[in-house]
């Protein structure tokens, strides 16, 4: 009983370090890139995508049983279809400058990678449970992601934050803007320095852990030579 | 005065609003196949072909159907089965008549169906309330201007394999880097139309 639990929690934060959808997998880049302007743009954006994420890979694992294999396609997307029409409608009622500001990345939440990704490799295959746990972790390894990417480009870029419609604030940061980072080629730069930035690290790491195999190698051989002796 | 405006429509999807650089849509297929020129001339082909006609089935079924009976809020839904079913009608007509082609290009028909490009400018056409001819041009150019990203990129990716680049920045943080030029040079375009 216990084992499962902690089997749930790792299915939780796989999704936020080991397998992070957008550092690791490289899934659901356009979105990453293209609303991380304002940091309110990625939040609203995180939200839907777990929504539509969380819903919907629920909803696979449950008819997945009942789905023949030739049409699996169609009816995944318009499942997915359907929740992302749900979240656009609500935002287009209580949040309408991110709604106006999002415009077509919402509707593209459909052929998020992400979304499809799960729903084909996990979602198909296993029971709600552990799919709930693994969309919450996906779709909080997502936010993280673009919110770190949108936190950099709205300070640096823009000089201040700016909240219009999850909140009515203005704060202004820095006393100059790096114009660049509004621009398309920001995101890109900013993208690339984070990828290069965890690939540096779990290259570290990996490093860390055969250096210390190694060491623990010779440490046994010299044991053994002294045995011998 | 409409075939001018139509020219500009069509280096506008090419240049200034270019999907890849700077609308950012269809990045997976982008990053994952653009690594060398064969498969790049493949993929952007094959985008091309499948955005020009689901631009063309996506604006009648929207101009004689969904708009006649007030269901525009559908569309995702719609435009998403649209190309679904039209992709896998043409990888059954192509394997049908044409194994050849099929073996080169079948592998990136089911990835079209969750490009973000295609829907993208299927719902592009739609918002912006094209008429046909200018739906017709805004999704075979902006095909056009996918294809001409991919040959770009594949151009410098395949060199990219001979230079030293440092460890942590290999594979595809330095094609984003790559990316980043471009997108940079893709900005000059902004004041053309």
């Amino acid at each position: 009983m216990s084992n499962e639990k902690v089997n749930l929690w790792d299915e939780f934060f796989k999704g936020i370090g080991r397998m992070n959808p957008v550092y690791i997998l490289l899934l659901g880049l356009c979105s990453a890139l293209a609303i991380t302007t304002r940091i309110e743009n990625a939040i609203v954006m995180s939200v839907g995508v777990i929504f539509c994420l969380v819903c919907s890979t629920v909803i696979i694992s449950i008819v997945r049983a009942v789905v023949p294999g030739d049409v699996r396609i169609p009816v995944f997307i318009s499942i997915i279809a359907g929740f992302v029409t749900l979240f656009g409608f609500f935002t287009q009622a209580y949040l309408p400058t991110v709604y106006s500001a999002l415009g077509v990345y919402l509707a593209l939440i459909t052929t998020n990678c992400i979304l499809y990704g799960r729903a084909e490799a996990y979602a198909g295959k296993n029971p709600i449970l552990p799919t709930l746990m693994d969309g919450l972790g996906m779709g909080a390894g997502y936010s993280l992601a673009i919110i770190g990417i949108a936190v950099v480009r709205e300070i640096l870029g823009f000089g201040e934050i700016v909240f219009q419609d999850l909140a009515q604030f203005e704060i202004t940061v820095l006393p100059f803007q790096v114009g660049i980072l509004q621009q398309s080629a920001g995101a890109y730069i900013v993208m690339a320095g984070y990828l290069g930035f965890f690939m540096y690290l779990s290259k570290r790491k990996e490093r860390k852990r055969k250096e210390a195999i190694s060491l623990e190698r010779k440490r046994m051989m010299e044991e053994r030579t002294r045995e011998v002796s | 005065m409409v075939e001018e405006s139509l020219v500009a429509l069509a280096i506008g999807a090419v240049l200034v609003n270019n999907f890849v650089f700077v609308r950012f849509l269809g990045l997976c297929p982008f990053f994952g196949t653009s690594n060398n020129w064969s498969n790049s001339m493949g993929m952007g082909l094959m985008v091309i072909f499948v955005m020009t006609c689901s631009s063309v089935l996506s604006w009648v079924i929207d101009a004689f159907v969904l708009i006649p009976l007030d269901a525009t809020y559908l569309r995702i839904m719609v435009f998403i089965f649209i190309i679904a079913v039209f992709v896998q009608l043409t990888e059954l007509i192509i394997r049908k008549y044409s194994p050849s082609l099929y073996k080169s290009l079948g592998i990136f028909l089911p990835l079209m169906v969750v490009n973000c490009a295609i829907l993208g400018i299927t719902l592009i056409n739609a918002g912006e309330g094209y008429a046909f001819p200018a739906a017709l041009v805004s999704g075979f150019f902006s095909g056009v201007g996918f294809w001409f990203a991919m040959l770009l990129m594949a151009a410098v990716r395949e060199k990219l394999e001979l230079v030293g680049v440092p460890e942590s920045l290999r594979g595809i943080p330095i094609a984003i880097v790559v990316a980043a030029g471009y997108s940079m040079a893709f900005r000059a375009f902004a004041g053309l139309v």
